[in-house]
């Protein structure tokens, strides 16, 4: 390539490289970042199945297939119950869907399904991009750990697994393009939330427990369910996550210059949030807005400029796409009139006058929609604090519930939060940590560490929580949950904050491979006894899930008692805790991977035509 | 030669010339157009063999809803032409309840079948009682009008 280094190719070859490294930095960070994307892809397709697992799901499809063909209104229906389907509202030049932000990254996925489509099996396609990840995620690992065995054993083994899928590939119909187009990013949402937790934890607690979280959040939590499974829940997720690394580097920053960039950059992934998702985006933006506000150590004008830009800027897409679909830039989807059933958060209140919001001056509109939506968070308070009874069955224990199971095909296929992550019971100490700091260091350290980049990341994770606890729990227990999505940022505020817990962190850090021997073993052990207590069992789909929840619910009380012992005295094990984290992690990789290969395989044909025939092979119902 | 750097883009390069080759050899490959329409032709039969009962049992590990299991029907066809379909069907009256699963027949089918009808759930509030009376049939659906080919009543057994 040296005889083409001219002046303007290599002018071009440098700035390519500037652009590449600078995508590069942002969204991995480094070399571990990327191993953790592309583990967390390759993971996630193992599971991977082409098609709509929920209905909700045949809205956002329909949206982008229209939108690909570049309009808001939905003319081309495809999908699910058409226009009916739950998801679609009634804009004002006629039907319109929701997750316009998800749609637009979606659309330059699809030209390209398309065109591959065109000239190659797309089977194939998906098969060699996945051999193609695990080949990178392989190779990565290798070189970090340097093993060259891992980089020439994985990519033998990445060449094996391309050929025996490849061997029983199947023709991918061109109208399932729409659908793997949304699940591709989904994934990619889904994968990137671990690399911000991942970035976010080691910028505080130094890389060892930065891995740990971040592999955490990708395998053991039920992000990794949804990853593909057409919802915005992943988006969300990848939001909160980068919102608050973004805030945790400016308070570590050591000019001022990097300072503002990052509070600058913290609210970007809002303003895409309030694309996807308005009301979710505020219960985001509302505690980052006032914690870094509170504690920065400078607010002056070119600061406030600086964010204020950088906010509205980011917020364009979103005011552009209300405006075209609603006519009002501050009127997103979901508070327009529902076209068939109600699904979601109905910020309508009570629907009907879609075009009255349109005709209230600017301000009166963000008026109302704040009123509503404090009036929402109020009532939600009220219930968190007057109903112990929704809390543990959303929280704890969920079982077979009547009204929830009866929209569920009579079936108790319904986690609760702790069942569905066993690993968030180790969250069980954090007020005990909290307590005997508090003792400590007396109450005057408290206002320094509110200050600290530790505690202004854990302020805004912890009212956040709360905001989307406060937002939902009204709603919750419901169906089509299975582990509660409407809480999904829960999994990985949850693990933000057990790495946060100094009796968690010093367990992992000082016992790394014990508690990856632990995790290793309760998934290819454990998992394997699982399958074979099942296949005596012989269970229906709700047993099978109920199984898995008493099970994770086991694990969770040891997690919960070692984590508490551990806090309150230093004598306790902390490589019997690194086990008992392991093995809960373990526990949640077991169900993500059953559901996705078994119980639930019925969401449509798997992209690795391997794993059709393993599920098909595993002796369960 | 450092096998470490090497292996990997060697790999990489299999896979996508593997990737690549798939669009001429998928052309290559179109499978062959099935023959005859499905749900015409006719079917003799000279045995069908159906289960005594069929049992509700109540789920485990806290989910309370009642799984309907029946046994396979087994059928033995005495002549077979062209696709014709059958069906078995399970009816609760007293359940106000009905169930049905296709079998589609042709050339690859052999000279006799196992008809099994899936695993179906039950909310609690509607089994109430410690047995129901049920009819199995097993029904010729081939063209226009359907046909019983077989029937038996059935004890379905609530177990708790």
């Amino acid at each position: 390539m040296s005889t083409l280094d001219s002046g303007v190719a290599g002018r071009l070859a440098a700035r390519t490289e500037a652009v590449r490294t600078g995508v590069w930095r942002l969204l991995f960070g480094d070399r571990v970042g990327l191993a953790l994307f592309l583990c967390g892809l390759c993971f996630f397709g193992l599971y991977w199945r082409l098609g709509i697992y929920i209905t909700d799901g045949s809205a956002i499809a329909n949206t982008l297939v229209n939108v690909a063909d570049g309009r808001v209104v939905l003319t081309e229906v495809p999908y699910g119950s058409g226009l009916e389907a739950p998801g679609t509202y009634i804009g004002s030049d006629g039907p319109v869907g929701r997750n316009y932000g998800i749609v637009a990254l979606a659309v330059p996925v699809l030209y390209v399904l398309q065109g591959l489509g065109a000239v190659l099996d797309l089977g194939v396609v998906l098969i060699g991009g996945w051999s193609l990840a695990l080949l990178g995620a392989v190779t990565t690992v290798g070189r970090l750990v340097d093993r060259e065995w891992v980089v020439v054993g994985g990519s033998v083994a990445a060449v094996f697994a391309f050929l025996a899928n490849v061997a029983f590939a199947t023709p991918v119909a061109p109208t399932l393009y729409p659908i793997l187009a949304l699940q591709i990013v989904g994934m990619v949402a889904a994968a990137l939330s671990g690399v911000f937790c991942y970035r976010l934890v080691a910028r505080l607690h130094g890389r060892r427990i930065g891995v740990a979280a971040g592999a955490a959040v990708l395998v053991a939590t039920p992000i990794a369910f949804w990853a593909a499974l057409l919802k915005r829940h992943s988006f969300t997720v990848l939001c909160i996550a980068a919102a608050l690394y973004a805030l945790a580097r400016s308070r570590t920053a050591s000019e001022s210059a990097e300072t503002r960039r990052f509070r600058a950059l913290a609210y970007v992934p809002v303003a895409l949030l309030a694309w996807i998702h308005a009301a979710e985006a505020l219960l985001l933006f509302v505690p980052l807005v006032v914690v870094d506000f509170a504690t920065a150590d400078a607010n002056d004008r070119r600061t406030l400029a600086v964010i204020a830009g950088t906010f509205t800027l980011s917020l364009a897409p979103f005011f552009l796409t209300n405006l075209l679909v609603a006519g009002s830039p501050v009127e997103p989807p979901r508070m327009l009139p529902s076209y068939g059933a109600m699904e979601g958060l109905d910020l309508s209140g009570g629907g009907g006058g879609g075009g009255l919001l349109t005709t209230v001056p600017l301000v009166g509109g963000l008026l109302r929609i704040v009123t509503r939506f404090v009036a929402l968070l109020a009532e939600g308070a009220v219930v968190a604090l007057t109903e112990p009874g929704r809390w543990f069955r959303t929280f704890l224990r969920g079982g077979y519930i009547p009204a929830v199971a009866s929209e569920d095909g009579f079936q108790a296929i319904r986690l609760t939060v702790l069942e569905s992550a066993p690993l968030l019971a180790g969250l069980t100490a954090a007020p005990v940590a909290a307590g005997l700091w508090l003792r400590e260091r007396g109450r005057a350290a408290v206002g320094s560490h509110l200050q600290s980049a530790a505690g202004v990341v854990d302020t805004v994770a912890l009212a956040t929580g709360v905001l989307f606890v406060c937002l939902f729990l009204p709603r919750l227990p419901l169906h089509a949950q299975v582990t509660v999505r409407y809480l999904h940022p829960l999994f990985l505020l949850g693990v933000y904050g057990l790495a946060r817990l100094p009796a968690v962190r010093s367990a992992v850090t000082a016992n790394w491979r014990t508690t990856g021997l632990a995790y290793g073993g309760t998934v290819l052990i454990g998992g394997q006894l699982v399958v074979i207590a099942l296949a005596a069992i012989q269970p229906g789909l709700g047993e099978a899930v109920q199984f898995h929840a008493l099970l994770a619910l086991a694990t969770a009380t040891v997690l919960a008692v070692w984590a508490v012992a551990r806090t309150l005295s230093e004598t306790v094990s902390g490589r019997a805790g690194a086990v008992v984290l392991g093995a809960a992690a373990g526990v949640g990789t077991i169900f993500v991977l059953l559901s996705g290969i078994e119980y639930f395989s019925y969401a449509g044909e798997f992209a690795l035509p391997v794993v059709r025939w393993f599920s098909a092979a595993l002796p369960l119902a | 030669m450092n096998l470490g750097s090497n292996v990997p883009a060697v790999a990489a390069a299999l896979i996508l010339v593997g990737t690549l080759a798939s669009g001429p050899l998928a052309l290559a490959d179109r499978p062959a157009e099935q023959t005859g329409t499905i749900g015409t032709g006719s079917v003799a039969v000279s045995e069908v063999r159906l289960p005594e009962t069929a049992t509700l049992q109540q789920g485990q590990f806290g989910e309370e809803s009642y799984y309907l299991e029946v046994p396979d029907a087994t059928v033995v066809f005495e002549r077979l032409e062209g696709r014709p379909i059958l069906t078995y069907k399970l009816a609760i009256d007293g359940l106000e309840y009905s169930r049905e699963s296709a079998f589609f027949l042709g050339p690859d089918t052999g000279d006799r079948m196992q008809l099994s009808l899936e695993r179906d759930e039950l909310s609690p509030e509607t089994v109430q009682n410690d047995s129901y009376a049920g009819v199995l049939r097993v029904i010729d659906r081939t063209g226009e009008e359907s046909r019983v080919v077989a029937e038996r009543n059935v004890t379905v057994q609530v177990r708790r």
